[in-house]
């Protein structure tokens, strides 16, 4: 059966900043494999890269089905491109997937409806409802610029809004109740 | 007591039945507040996003959907009335979709014919029957005089002992 490259991707709750992913492919390769190197681009054509990495790439030993790459810092709509490669560097194949990050404000959204178990009524404070719900429209309009329209500078600019939420959330939602 | 996934589809369900209320209801929706459905709507997706993580525990789920079932009030319980456990919609039998009563006289050729006892009648599945064989109401246990047994699962009707001719037969469904 001839070889399909695929992966997947995914995030744990409580690291938000590292992004996991699983060899998913079938078949066999035509030629061996010897490495892997992921991509993550951003919106800006800029690459994501941890600490210390002075490729604009991660390096993925093909020996290990995952590996978890530390390198967000906010939530991103970002191009995965991975590339199966054989000793001499030479690309096999590859395959790129524009997939949501969207961990950090998922994760917000949810600290405040925890904050309303505590305090049912805070839902009626004016603001309080007002930016959740600008929160949840934003995370929602990225995901769906993601899965309806594949527009990767229109999911960041939604993710970018639900993050100027969050970073700012002393000022947009009512902390002291 | 509703599991989060139970109370994320009642929410689904709240949600609907409360923007349509308040839509009927005119004038500031009859007091309902206006910014329900977006409430639930809002919440519903926190928590269900929580509960696509196994950690139950740790995100704190119970107190979250719990929130979320309450905030749902009155459309909570009427949209947990809709569902079953399975998670489907339940079949709700309508008074006005009851089936129309069926009365013939026994003759060759009637529903039931003259030396017969038995007939399926499957529009009538699903209901109870009330039996009135010549103007007096017949009971399902046999105590020796005339009576008749009901299958409400397979329509099946029999009557003890068989029709004869010019008998008079009213066959009532009911919930």
């Amino acid at each position: 059966m001839a070889f399909a490259q695929d992966f997947t991707t995914s995030q744990t709750v409580g690291l938000p900043s590292y992004i996991s992913i699983t060899d998913t492919s079938t078949g066999t390769p035509s030629a061996t494999i010897a490495s892997r190197r992921v991509y993550f681009i951003t919106a800006n054509a800029t690459y994501l890269v941890q600490e210390g990495t002075i490729t604009d790439y991660e390096t993925w030993a093909y020996s290990a089905a995952s590996k978890s790459f530390n390198v967000l810092d906010k939530d991103y709509a970002l191009y995965v491109k991975v590339q199966w490669l054989d000793s001499s560097n030479v690309v096999l194949y590859e395959k790129t997937s524009l997939i949501g990050y969207t961990l950090y404000n998922e994760s917000f959204d949810y600290q405040m409806t925890q904050r309303l178990t505590g305090n049912p009524l805070l839902i009626n404070d004016d603001s309080f409802f007002e930016y959740k719900s600008e929160l949840r429209v934003s995370i929602d309009s990225g995901d769906q610029a993601i899965s309806l329209a594949s527009n990767i500078y229109n999911a960041q600019q939604a993710y970018d809004r639900a993050t100027k939420l969050r970073v700012n959330s002393q000022y947009y939602f009512n902390t002291n109740n | 007591m509703s599991t989060p996934a139970d109370i994320i589809k009642i929410a689904k369900i709240s949600q609907y039945l409360s923007q349509n209320d308040i839509e009927n209801k005119g004038l500031y929706g009859g007091g309902t507040d206006l910014l329900l459905p977006q409430k639930i709507y809002n919440i519903r997706k926190s928590v269900e996003w929580a509960n696509s993580y196994n950690q139950p525990i740790e995100l704190n789920l119970d107190s979250t959907s719990n929130y979320l079932n309450a905030l749902c009030g009155k459309y909570g319980l009427e949209a947990n009335y809709l569902i079953s456990p399975g998670g489907s919609v339940s079949f709700v039998t309508s008074p006005l979709s009851t089936p129309n009563p069926i009365e013939f006289i026994i003759s060759g050729s009637s529903l039931i014919a003259n030396g017969g006892s038995s007939v399926i009648i499957s529009s009538f599945i699903g209901f109870n029957l009330l039996f009135i064989r010549n103007g007096i109401s017949q009971s399902s246990i046999d105590n020796g005089g005339s009576y008749f047994t009901w299958n409400k699962g397979t329509g099946t009707f029999t009557c003890y002992p068989a029709a004869t001719t010019d008998e008079l037969f009213q066959l009532y469904p009911f919930i």
